[in-house]
């Protein structure tokens, strides 16, 4: 649910323990000032990769926000060791992905390192807010096959979070068929009654 | 195929803290962004020196420089939003598409990356 939308969600990162990886200072320090703002105390901020690597391997984080490509040809396999590695603290926690541009020839790789979210910068207050709002009330099971580690991808029929305005045609034709006065069929009312419904995020 | 359903860590850290308004919280972050204003713009002239004139050199030289104006516009993008220079960061995702095609085509025409940076 957008916050804008929704004025009454809440949010306070205040005990979330955030890793932030980007090896670009100012771009660093653009998603702190959000993340402060948003209640955040407790931001590891991180511009090595090789650091990057020995936090996530010894460090437990409820969320990650990291520029890949800020890193050169390290940063994908981070991300992609992050979720391979049996070992890791941080197999299952939330990523971000945050990114100015992706080279073509990378966009296969940023698809399938396992990122919760993909965002583009520029980077509003508000989009970075819904984000993380969205990622809290996922319920994704992780999955594990021999090309791909991360949150499950098949979400093409799951509604849409509460509030969000549907882009897909799906979404489209069940709401032109209501707003006709037409009757919902079976795949409609399953699609609606999918919708997460998180009490406990709203006042 | 292996699927592992796992509690939502950052629902749970949510949970945890205090209850605070999204619009407050949103509305602290936009206030603390609206003071970088000054710090992006000095950053992006540190930026906008750092692109050549022209490429020179030998093949090998010239795509050095064709990355490093891709590396140097990519970190433009979304810099230009909070120095209140939005254009900025359509000028630099561009200037990133270009030099990007013409490094994944081996191409080292400049010509396509100089009409981008003057305009």
């Amino acid at each position: 649910m957008s916050a804008s939308k929704a004025p009454k969600v809440l949010l306070n990162l205040q005990k979330t323990a955030v890793l932030l990886a980007d090896s670009d200072t100012m771009g660093q320090s653009i998603v702190v000032q959000m993340l402060v703002g948003f209640g955040a105390r407790n931001i590891v901020r991180c511009d090595e990769a090789d650091e990057v690597r020995r936090l996530i391997k010894n460090q437990t984080f409820d969320l990650i926000i990291i520029d890949p490509a800020s890193f050169g040809d390290e940063g994908y396999d981070l991300l992609t060791s992050l979720r391979r590695d049996q070992a890791s603290p941080n197999k299952h926690s939330p990523v971000l992905v945050v990114t100015g541009h992706t080279e073509q020839s990378r966009v296969g790789q940023l698809r399938d390192a396992g990122a919760n979210f993909i965002v583009s910068r520029p980077l509003s207050a508000a989009v970075l807010l819904d984000r993380i709002l969205w990622m809290s009330r996922e319920k994704r099971p992780y999955v594990e096959t021999n090309h791909y580690v991360g949150p499950d991808r098949r979400w093409r029929d799951a509604a849409l979070p509460l509030g969000q305005t549907g882009r897909r045609q799906k979404d489209k034709e069940v709401a032109a068929r209501i707003a006709a006065g037409g009757e919902m069929n079976q795949a409609d009312i399953d699609l609606v009654m999918n919708a997460p419904v998180d009490t406990a995020a709203t006042a | 195929m292996k699927i592992t359903y796992v509690k939502n860590r950052l629902r749970a850290a949510l949970d945890e803290a205090s209850p605070v308004m999204a619009q407050t919280s949103l509305d602290r972050a936009e206030a603390m962004l609206a003071e970088m204003g000054d710090d992006c713009r000095k950053r992006l002239d540190e930026l906008l020196a750092m692109f050549p004139a022209g490429l020179s050199g030998d093949a090998d030289a010239m795509r050095l420089q064709v990355r490093s104006v891709y590396d140097t516009a990519r970190r433009m993008v979304g810099v230009g939003t909070v120095a209140g220079l939005p254009e900025i960061d359509v000028v630099a995702r561009s200037l990133c598409d270009a030099a990007d095609g013409l490094l994944l085509r081996d191409r080292l025409e400049w010509e396509r990356c100089g009409f981008i940076s003057r305009r």
